[in-house]
């Protein structure tokens, strides 16, 4: 089930709120791979993007009961997925800031895309992956949310608090980031200033 | 940016294709069943709060209601006995 038209939809979230557990596995079964795609790749680190989509499958059970009736699930879960990454990058930040000494001292998560996953992966998939990866957050989140994930830009905006202006331009500029990076040797340090 | 276009952009159209990604079956299951545990949870919460304003409809209000009229009543009655010089 990757869409869902409207009624389905609509009868879904009213399931949701009354906690059947037989809806929620609908969702989760439609969703689960395509928000840990998602986060995965924001992340850039598999334990994180693990923890976080736990996390923002907590977040709909819990808060269920409060969906509106026009709720779009979809983008629903990825706006609560995306705040939470933002949230915990804010964090990561904060802490780094306050404390870099303590940094060293942290047991550091693999690095994703992993030298397993880029090597699974074919020749364009990899340089892809490689390229996306060195995006700003901000590129490859609406890229993700648009081209991967086929929200529509509307959609895409609302998901990143933005106007669809915004989100327009802001894809164009993510799209010629791309490009440009896919025309470049990979892996050079320079470009990983953007890192998560 | 319509469908069009990123049909026709070399650099969009390679992004489609890329791999999807899951967590392991062991890993979904068990946060599937964490899930269906919180939605007991919340359905039993439901039930307790709709008992518990239920009881308060048909009890608790209506005996405090009571209550009162019945002081109301004995007040009036007593001022009345004392205009009256019983």
């Amino acid at each position: 089930m990757t869409e869902m038209d409207r009624e389905d939809e609509r009868s879904l979230v009213a399931r949701l709120r009354a906690a059947d557990a037989a809806a929620f596995d609908d969702v989760y079964d439609a969703y689960r791979a395509r928000v840990f795609a998602f986060l995965l790749r924001m992340c850039r680190s598999r334990p994180l993007a693990e923890d976080l989509l736990n996390e923002t499958w907590l977040r709909l059970v819990r808060h269920g009961r409060r969906l509106r009736d026009d709720t779009r699930i979809g983008p629903w879960l990825f706006t609560v997925a995306r705040n939470l990454y933002w949230s915990h990058r804010r964090t990561s930040l904060v802490e780094e800031a306050c404390a870099p000494e303590l940094l060293g001292l942290w047991p550091a998560t693999p690095p994703w895309p992993s030298p397993f996953d880029l090597t699974a992966a074919g020749e364009l998939e990899r340089r892809i992956e490689v390229a996306l990866s060195m995006l700003q957050p901000q590129h490859r989140e609406v890229l993700l949310l648009v081209i991967n994930e086929g929200l529509t830009p509307g959609e895409a905006a609302v998901v990143c608090g933005i106007s669809a202006e915004a989100m327009r331009q802001r894809l164009s500029r993510a799209r010629a980031a791309l490009a440009e990076r896919l025309n470049l040797p990979e892996g050079r340090p320079a470009d990983r200033r953007y890192g998560t | 940016m319509s469908e069009d276009h990123l049909g026709d952009d070399p650099v969009l159209a390679g992004m489609m294709t890329l791999r999807p990604h899951d967590v392991s079956a062991r890993r979904a299951d068990r946060l599937r069943s964490r899930c269906h545990g919180e939605l007991e949870q919340c359905r039993r919460r439901s039930v307790e709060t709709r008992f518990a304003d239920r009881s308060l409809r048909r009890v608790v209000v209506p005996a405090i209601a009571s209550a009162w009229c019945a002081v109301y009543l004995c007040e009036i009655l007593l001022r009345a006995a004392a205009i009256y010089g019983f």
